[in-house]
């Protein structure tokens, strides 16, 4: 048997999101059509079971700790993002404060190591 | 409306709007809370272009696509880690109303595994239609807003939804019926 309304329009009627005409069109046709009535009424049904069962509670302290996180200006990811940029920063200092002592009070192992570099970059290159 | 009322007001609306679209409850719970905050860091700039919940949810749909940009470096870790999502859906925590009956209990626990079923057969995005609309009442033109999906797709979303859910509560009554 051929159904002028979908499960669609079924499931706007019962949010009544259908305007006039449609809505005439859909009650119209579940008068004289049993299985779109019924249908309606399992449609209805999962509705009524997933307002009554679907809705779970917030973890305890969520909207708390979302304030609080608020308040002090942070969001989580950024601090731990900054940290990482700052330990970067430190190591970049370290090695170049560290290059240039070692250069000034131990010349020649400097220029040992100066060497050895250089070496080494030569037999890649080759 | 004070920034604190909006948490108040949407919160919880916002974590299960989170677990049903990551469907998972960890991962609900740090997504819920990343939208909350954004949502708190924004309230000043709000103007109320739209209403306060349609923009808190389309902040959370937001963090929810950006998390899943960002989780796919992890898909590799993940493949190691025990698989549980399908679990956590089935087995709701929470516990139904005062001194529920024996026969209300099994009952509410079988409209819970239907449940559970159904949304596994879901996508998020059909969840979170499902979600805005039987939790919230939120209207079609409303979620269509949130979402950012044309109220076409917000009909056939439901529909989809409700009728996978009515297939599922059908099939966990029919063992029980004369
Ligand atoms: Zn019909």
């Amino acid at each position: 048997m051929p159904h002028e309304v979908t499960p669609e329009d079924l499931s706007a009627y019962l949010d009544r999101e259908l305007d006039a005409a449609a809505l005439a069109g859909v009650a119209g046709h579940l008068a004289s059509c049993p299985e779109c009535a019924a249908l309606l009424q399992r449609l209805k049904g999962a509705s009524a079971a997933f307002k009554k069962h679907g809705l779970e509670p917030a973890p305890e302290g969520m909207v708390f700790r979302a304030l609080r996180a608020r308040r002090r200006g942070g969001e989580r990811g950024a601090p731990r993002r900054l940290g990482f940029a700052f330990a970067m920063a430190v190591i970049v200092v370290v090695v170049l404060a560290g290059g240039v002592a070692f250069k000034r009070f131990m010349p020649q192992v400097f220029e040992q190591i100066q060497g050895m570099i250089g070496k080494a970059a030569g037999s890649l290159g080759r | 409306m004070t920034e604190e009322e909006m948490v108040q007001r949407y919160g919880r609306m916002v974590y299960n709007l989170a677990l049903r679209l990551t469907g998972d409850r960890d991962e609900a719970a740090d997504l819920a809370q990343d939208a909350l905050v954004r949502a708190l860091r924004g309230w000043r700039g709000f103007r109320g272009e739209a209403d306060p919940g349609s923009w808190v949810y389309r902040i959370t749909l937001n963090c929810w696509k950006n998390s899943l940009r960002s989780f796919k470096k992890w898909k590799v870790l993940r493949f190691f880690a025990p698989e549980d999502s399908e679990e956590v859906l089935s087995e709701p925590r929470d516990i139904p109303g005062p001194d529920p009956s024996p026969e209300q209990e099994a009952q509410a626990a079988e409209t819970r595994r239907a449940i559970a079923k159904a949304m596994s057969g879901l996508t998020p995005e059909e969840r979170a239609v499902l979600v805005l609309r039987e939790l919230d009442g939120r209207s079609y033109p409303e979620i269509a807003a949130s979402l950012g999906i044309p109220l076409g797709t917000v009909k056939s979303r439901l529909a989809r939804a409700r009728m996978l859910l009515a297939e599922a509560l059908s099939a966990e009554e029919e063992p029980h019926a004369p």
